[in-house]
This record gives structure tokens, C-alpha cells and sequence, in this order.
């Protein structure tokens, strides 16, 4: 599953409708509430366990990307 | 069909040619073969217009197309070349020909297709789509959200709540439960029985929220929450004018974690800092409860503590003062007697909830670091189950009748077939799992709820089993009602509310058969048809998961009826606290049955010889021809025995063959159950062997031993009962015993019984 993919499953929207830039500011569910369940859902779908401090980071779909890649997802 | 054009001009293949005209000195004729020429027309063909394809394949839809190997492929292209340039009318009428052709098309396709219609203001025929899909894949979660759409857009309120509960069930995530909760925000609120449900907390547990409300609403309830703000417990609860009061709830629950109470918990708490926090908390609990039972009419609903890291004492713990784990353990003690005697409040067991789901799973470190929220996602669908206990009886939702089916459902196979005798019920599997089963069932009763037979049969089938079957635990005595015949269950079970005299909404349906369970499910969706697993080893756990038997208090008929059966509950809870070892077996009450063996326990002595190890003194594998043989045979005795003690029937348990020979028995086998090892049964069985043998006269009793890797526990058994060896070739020793002299026993506490299996004859 694409990062998009997992993305649009949790936010309840179309994949083919996001990008790189699609952002916390461009998504409405993306909440507070709403980054929790992304970070559990990544977590899960890529089985690793993010630190606080890259989950804070992890604002928009590139830099969700850039961290995965730090935790050898490829 | 019309014929395909066979290329008789190689330049006509263009520059591979030469290759084909290579292949074809290979596999003569192969490009002959019009088939293979039809294949790539109809690409090409699909490629340039998909309808003009979708015409022809319409046309000779008589032709067999099955040699046409590439078929599946090409209709699944074909298809989604529709979907981008045709028109839904078009994708319908290839799917007709795709399911004439037992072609399988993806999800996808359809949900596509579905969506097409929706753009085209079709939404019936969108409906009928998805609702083909989900009749095959109930869980296609992609076809429910479409499906949700539309019902939003015909304003179908009722459906549309209806879907997001079948969403919940195809994928039980946060994100989908958050998803529903906020959805129904937006519809009218369904038709239910409301209910308001508070919840104050000392740490973030607002996602309780969206699973709690989805049980709500699969029973039909229409909830309403209020969420205090964070860790404002305390003044919400103190002051009169609280949001809290206004909102008038029904129940409120009280969640609040130790370590926001008593911070030291997860460091290093002296003894003094334990007797001290223990008398503030439940003080400060018992207070806050008062308060809140004094200012509403609220159930109030408080959570245990729990502990959720290790002890700072590691496995020295429980033998210090100070131990962590005792003393949360008493304070939860503390506060349920606290809570006790108060009428409307209640000790969740959380701790117990969480063991269930695994504390490990049920916490989220990080979750808990970064937003508050001690318990995991896993814990939250279990804990909002364990809610619904409250909330049920609350709203009057407890059932007060279980309607049971028979055959596969409290005993394995059909008694119809097999007789009474054959049916799998008994101490050993397959037989043990429905027996515990039944015990959950017989538990029901004790709290006051009724059961009742609704089973496809014929009544003198049933009843011998239900009066005189060793192994029942559920007796005739046991039903209140009972509809043994061959008439619709819909019906039957009419009948027995009609006969109880109770609404079917109180009734709960249990049936092994899928066919019965849908049968009930559409005449009488009042009746709650529960779901019950193919496995029978998980129908306990499943009754057990039910949250529908829940009283909030025992009346006075529950407490007579309680009464009757303490005195069976009061044999088991009975500690042993024997002093000596022949105490402990006296307490045992041990009751053996040894006898020859009778035909119908011949597939449970087979098993026996093929599984038994341990206390096995010759391990030899006999068949069923054997054994039959040996039980035929008049030269052969087979013996069972039978051993039950204060607490369980153990059933046949061990067998021995003993072969007589002139003036000496020989003993050929001789095994046991491990699971009564140690009870010195094997004493009562050897003594009868030499007593039979005497009574017949016999002077010499030979015993065989063949050592296995497993059963050294019983190499000295023939030794240690005063036989002398009189033959050992390494693998095979001979052990003799001279009867005369016979100091074999049964020790005194054992009592031995004869047999009165009631099914017997």
C-alpha cells in the first residue's frame, strides 16, 4: 500500500486526489485527533514505531515519505 | 461466427515473419489454428473500439468460446475500456456475458460501474449493483461507502445508519469508527430508545466515544454523549451547574487512571505512602460518588485501577510490604466493597478487561506520551463491549430466554443417526467442548435466565438423551419450554415467547445451522440470532462474549432460585487443604469403575492404544480389528476403567488385555490416561486383574514391560507390586507374580462402583 493509499484509506478520501503537498492545512480531517490515527495506521501498515519527535514532523505526505525512508521503508 | 481470415500471405505478419515461419517448422499448423488468429482480432479489436468488440461477443454469444484461452483477460480489458469510453448500459451487458462465461470480474469493476450509474442520476440500478457485490463480499468496504452515498442522497436515514454499522463491521478501525460517528452527526437521528452516556476522565478518552456509540446502535439505541473536559472530573462532579447536570445523563462513567491520582505509583512508593494514598483515594472516589448519586439519577459506573508497568520490586514483590501489585489489587477490593453498598454505582473491572485484550496491546506508549491517551486501540472496541453490560440492563435490553438448537449445538453429531450413544458429548474431545458449553448455559440459569429447545427431531430421539445421558448437564428439568419436531423454527420459537409469556425481543437464538440462524433473522428480526463459530471449541467464549445477560441487581425469585443450586456450587468451591498426602486422596473422593470392556466404547479403546504414552506398559498400537478381535475372543479379557472424583468425570480412562494361558494370565497391555496419573487408580486396576485371576483359579500372573521413549514414569510398576523378573531381552521384559501370595490392593480411598450408565439399556 502506497502512502497515499493508506492516507486516503484514514482521511476517508480519494488517493488519486492527493500529492506530495497535500498537507495537514489541505486536508479537513487531517486533525489533531485525526494525525494520532495516521500515526497509528502508519505504524501498522509499515510495522515500525515512529519516534514523538518524527510524528510531529510528519505534516505533510512528503515529509511522512522522507521519515519512512529514515525507518528503511521503501 | 463469421470466419476468421487465415493470413495465407507471410508479408501480411510484417517483419516477424521470418520468426513465425522458424516457429511454424517447429509446431507444424499451430499458426493455422483460427483460434489463436480470433485472439489477437479481438485485442486489436478491443483496442481500436470496445463496443464495436462488445457487439460481436454479443452477437455469437452462442459460440463456445472456452478454447479461447485469453478470454478472461480480454473481457477484463474490454471492461475497463467501457467504463472510460462507453456507457454504463454497455458494462452491464458484458457482465452478462462475463457471468454467462463464469468470468469473475474484481470489485473494483463494479464498484466503477455503481459509480457511472450514480453520475448518470441511476440510482437504483447503482443500488442493485453494490448490493450484488456485498451479497458476495459482505465486507468490500469500498462498495459500503458508495452504497452510504447514495443513501444520503435519497435521504434514507434509517439505511444510511444501517451502512455504518456494516462499514464498522468490514473494518473495525478508529479511523472508520471516527469516520461513522461524525457521519451520523449529520443524519436525524435514528428511530431508537435514547440514551445519554456521560464520560469523565482524568486522561484523553474521547475515542471510547465512536466505539461505544456504534454498540449503541447495533442495538438499536440512539445515544447520546457528553465528554467532560479533560482531567475537569472534580468540578464537574461538584458543581451543581455543571454542563454535566444539565445534560441530565443516564449513566456516567468514571474513568481515572492511578497514576494521575497518586503519582508516585510508577516510582518508588514506601510502605507509608501506600497505607496513605489507599485511604485518600477511596475516600476521594467514595466522595466524588456520593456527589454525583446525590445530584442525578444516573447509574454511575466507575473503573478499576490498573497497574500498567512492571513492579519497581521484580519478582520480589509480592513478598514485600510495599508490594505494588497487592496493593493495587486490594485497593480495587477496597472500592468495589465501597461501591457495593451503594445501589446505583458500580466497579468496572478495567484490569480485567485489559487482561482480556493483553496489557501489552492494550496500552500505547507513545499515544499516551503525546496526547494523554492511556489505552490502546485495541482496547477501546473491548472496553466499550464491556460498557454496554451496564447500559443494556439499564434500557431494559436484557434477554430472559435462550432458545437452543440440538444436534451440532449442545452435542456434536445427530442424534437421529447415531443414537444416543453416539452423539459427542462426554469427557474427552470431540465431546468435552460442548459439555463446557452446556456448563455456561447451566451457569445462565443460576442467574435467572430461562432456556428452552427448538430443535428439528424427533421427540424420542431427544428425550433419552436429555433424561439418561451420562454425560448431559442440562436436563429437561433445565428448559422452560421445548419444541422437538419438524416444524419451521420461526414458528416454534413464536410459540415458546407465547408459552413463557415474554416478548421476542427478550428471546436470543443459538443454532449451529447458517440456514435456521438466516431463517430467523428475516421472520423475526426481534429475536437476536446470534452468530455462532463452525468451531464448537469457541462456543463457550462466544456466549460468554455476550453482553446481553446482565442484571443490575438479583431479585428475590433469582435468589431462590440461586438457592437450589448452591448446594452443588458450594461442593466445588471446596478447598482442599489436605494434610497428608492419603488425606489429599481421600479428599479426592475418588470412584472407579472397572469392568469388561462393552462394544461401545471400542473407538474411545482405539484411541487409547494410538495416543496413550506415558503410562503405557507395552505401547502396542492395536486397530479396531484388533481390539474387536480381542473383545470377540474367549481366550482375551478387556478391561476398562472409569474414574470420576469430587470434581470431574474423567470417563474411560484405561484399558488393560489380558490373555489367558492354562495355568497363568498373561497381562498384553496395560495403559492410562496421563490425566490420572498420580491418583493411584492403577492400584484399584491391578487388583482387580489378580482377584479375577484367583477367581478363576490361575496361579501365575505374568506382566509384559517394553521400554519406549516415553514411558519410563511406569518402568518399575510390575517391580514396585512385588513381581520378580523372570525374563529381560533388552526390549522386552517378562514379570511374574505369584497370586497365592497376592498383596495387590485397592487403596481405601477408593471407592469402587458398578457401572449405571442410565443410556446403558
Amino acid at each position: 500500500m502506497t502512502v497515499e493509499e493508506l492516507v486516503g484509506k484514514v482521511f476517508k478520501i480519494n488517493p488519486e486526489e492527493l500529492s506530495d503537498t497535500s498537507s495537514r492545512n489541505t486536508i479537513e480531517q487531517w486533525d489533531s485527533m485525526g494525525h494520532l490515527a495516521l500515526i497509528t495506521a502508519l505504524e501498522e501498515q509499515f510495522q515500525v514505531s515512529i519516534s514523538i519527535t518524527d510524528a510531529m514532523e510528519m505534516a505533510n505526505i512528503r515529509k511522512i515519505k522522507d521519515v519512512l525512508k529514515e525507518y528503511g521503508v521503501r | 461466427m463469421t470466419q476468421p481470415r487465415v493470413p495465407d500471405d507471410s508479408a501480411e505478419m510484417g517483419e516477424w515473419s521470418e520468426l513465425i515461419a522458424e516457429i511454424e517448422q517447429d509446431y507444424p499448423g499451430n499458426s493455422r489454428e483460427p483460434i489463436r488468429y480470433l485472439s489477437f482480432l479481438l485485442e486489436s479489436l478491443t483496442a481500436q473500439s470496445p463496443e464495436r468488440t462488445l457487439q460481436l461477443l454479443q452477437k455469437h454469444q452462442q459460440t463456445d468460446l472456452r478454447p479461447l484461452r485469453s478470454l478472461p483477460a480480454l473481457v477484463n480489458t474490454l471492461v475497463r475500456q467501457l467504463l472510460a469510453k462507453g456507457t454504463p448500459y454497455q458494462v452491464e451487458e458484458l457482465l452478462v456475458l462475463a457471468t454467462a462465461w463464469q468470468i469473475p470480474l474484481p470489485v473494483e469493476i463494479h464498484i466503477a460501474l455503481a459509480k457511472a450509474w450514480i453520475q448518470l442520476s441511476e440510482l437504483n440500478r447503482a443500488r442493485t449493483v453494490l448490493q450484488q457485490v456485498l451479497s458476495k463480499t459482505p465486507a468490500a468496504s469500498e462498495a459500503l461507502h458508495v452504497l452510504y452515498e447514495l443513501a444520503m442522497m435519497e435521504k434514507r436515514t434509517t439505511e444510511a445508519h444501517a451502512v455504518l454499522n456494516q462499514l464498522i463491521e468490514a473494518d473495525p478501525s478508529l479511523s472508520t469508527v471516527a469516520f461513522a460517528y461524525k457521519e451520523r452527526s449529520k443524519l436525524p437521528s435514528n428511530s431508537g430508545q435514547p440514551v445519554r452516556l456521560a464520560l469523565l476522565s482524568s486522561y484523553v478518552l474521547d475515542q471510547l466515544i465512536p466505539y461505544w456509540d456504534f454498540e449503541c446502535r447495533k442495538v438499536g439505541l440512539a445515544p447520546e454523549f457528553y465528554v467532560a473536559p479533560f482531567n475537569q472530573y472534580t468540578q464537574e462532579i461538584l458543581n451543581q451547574n455543571s454542563a454535566l447536570y444539565n445534560f441530565n445523563p443516564h449513566l456516567v462513567f468514571l474513568a481515572i487512571s492511578i497514576e494521575d491520582l497518586f503519582p508516585e505509583f510508577t516510582g518508588y512508593p514506601s510502605s507509608e505512602d501506600l497505607n496513605k494514598a489507599k485511604e485518600d483515594i477511596t475516600g476521594n472516589i467514595l466522595h466524588l460518588v456520593k456527589e454525583l448519586l446525590q445530584r442525578s439519577s444516573a447509574l454511575v459506573v466507575v473503573s478499576d485501577f490498573v497497574s500498567m508497568h512492571h513492579s519497581p520490586h521484580g519478582i520480589l514483590d509480592n513478598r514485600l510490604p510495599q508490594s505494588l501489585l497487592r496493593w493495587t489489587a486490594e485497593l480495587n477490593k477496597t472500592l468495589a466493597d465501597t461501591l457495593a453498598a451503594q445501589e446505583r454505582a458500580f466497579l468496572l473491572p478495567l484490569t480485567e478487561v485489559l487482561n482480556w485484550v493483553g496489557k501489552t496491546k492494550a496500552k500505547n506508549p507513545k499515544m499516551d506520551y503525546m496526547a494523554s491517551m492511556r489505552l490502546s486501540e485495541a482496547a477501546l472496541p473491548e472496553l466499550a463491549r464491556y460498557c454496554m453490560r451496564y447500559v443494556k440492563p439499564l434500557k431494559g435490553l436484557t434477554k430472559k430466554c435462550l432458545v437452543l438448537d440440538l444436534d451440532g449445538t449442545l452435542w456434536g453429531g445427530i442424534v437421529g443417526e447415531l443414537g444416543p450413544e453416539g452423539i459427542h458429548l462426554g469427557p474427552t474431545a470431540p465431546g468435552k467442548e460442548y459439555m463446557d458449553f452446556q456448563r455456561a448455559l447451566l451457569n445462565l440459569t443460576r442467574r435467572g435466565i430461562l432456556l428452552a429447545i427448538c430443535s428439528k427431531n424427533n421427540p424420542e430421539d431427544v428425550l433419552p438423551v436429555l433424561r439418561e445421558h451420562k454425560y448431559m448437564i442440562l436436563r429437561e428439568e433445565h428448559f422452560g419450554a421445548m419444541r422437538i419436531n419438524w416444524r419451521n423454527k420461526a414458528e416454534n420459537i413464536k410459540e415458546i415467547a407465547e408459552e413463557l409469556n415474554i416478548g421476542l425481543d427478550s428471546l436470543l437464538f443459538i443454532d449451529d445451522n447458517p440456514n435456521e440462524r438466516e431463517l430467523v433473522r428475516q421472520v423475526l428480526p426481534e429475536v437476536l440470532t446470534v452468530e455462532l463459530p463452525r468451531d464448537p471449541s469457541r462456543y463457550r467464549m462466544t456466549l460468554e462474549n455476550l453482553s446481553d445477560f446482565e442484571l443490575l441487581a438479583i431479585t428475590k425469585e433469582d435468589e431462590m432460585r440461586i438457592a437450589q443450586y448452591g448446594a452443588i456450587g458450594k461442593r466445588h468451591a471446596m478447598r482442599n487443604t489436605a494434610a497428608s498426602l492419603d488425606d489429599y486422596f481421600y479428599s479426592l473422593a475418588l470412584r472407579v469403575i472397572i469392568e469388561p470392556a462393552k462394544p461401545e466404547v471400542l473407538n474411545r479403546l482405539v484411541q487409547m492404544f494410538n495416543k496413550t504414552n506415558q503410562f503405557n506398559l507395552t505401547t502396542r498400537r492395536y486397530q479396531t480389528t484388533d481390539v474387536e478381535r480381542f473383545l470377540k475372543s474367549s481366550i482375551s479379557r478387556v478391561y476398562t476403567l472409569e474414574v470420576s472424583d469430587r470434581f470431574v468425570d474423567h470417563g474411560v480412562v484405561g484399558t488393560a488385555i489380558v490373555h489367558v494361558e492354562r495355568n497363568q494370565w498373561r497381562i498384553d497391555s496395560l495403559l492410562m490416561s496421563c490425566r490420572v496419573m498420580g491418583l493411584t487408580v492403577e492400584q484399584a486396576f491391578l487388583a482387580r486383574i489378580c482377584e479375577d485371576a484367583l477367581d478363576a483359579g490361575v496361579t501365575t500372573l505374568l506382566g509384559e514391560f517394553i521400554p519406549s521413549k516415553k514411558n519410563h514414569p511406569v518402568k518399575d510398576f510390575y517391580c514396585q507390586n512385588g513381581f520378580t523378573l523372570q525374563s529381560d531381552d533388552g526390549g522386552h521384559q517378562i514379570w511374574e507374580y505369584e497370586l497365592a501370595s497376592s498383596k495387590v490392593k485397592t487403596p481405601p480411598w477408593i471407592t469402587l462402583t458398578e457401572n449405571k450408565l442410565g443410556h446403558d439399556r
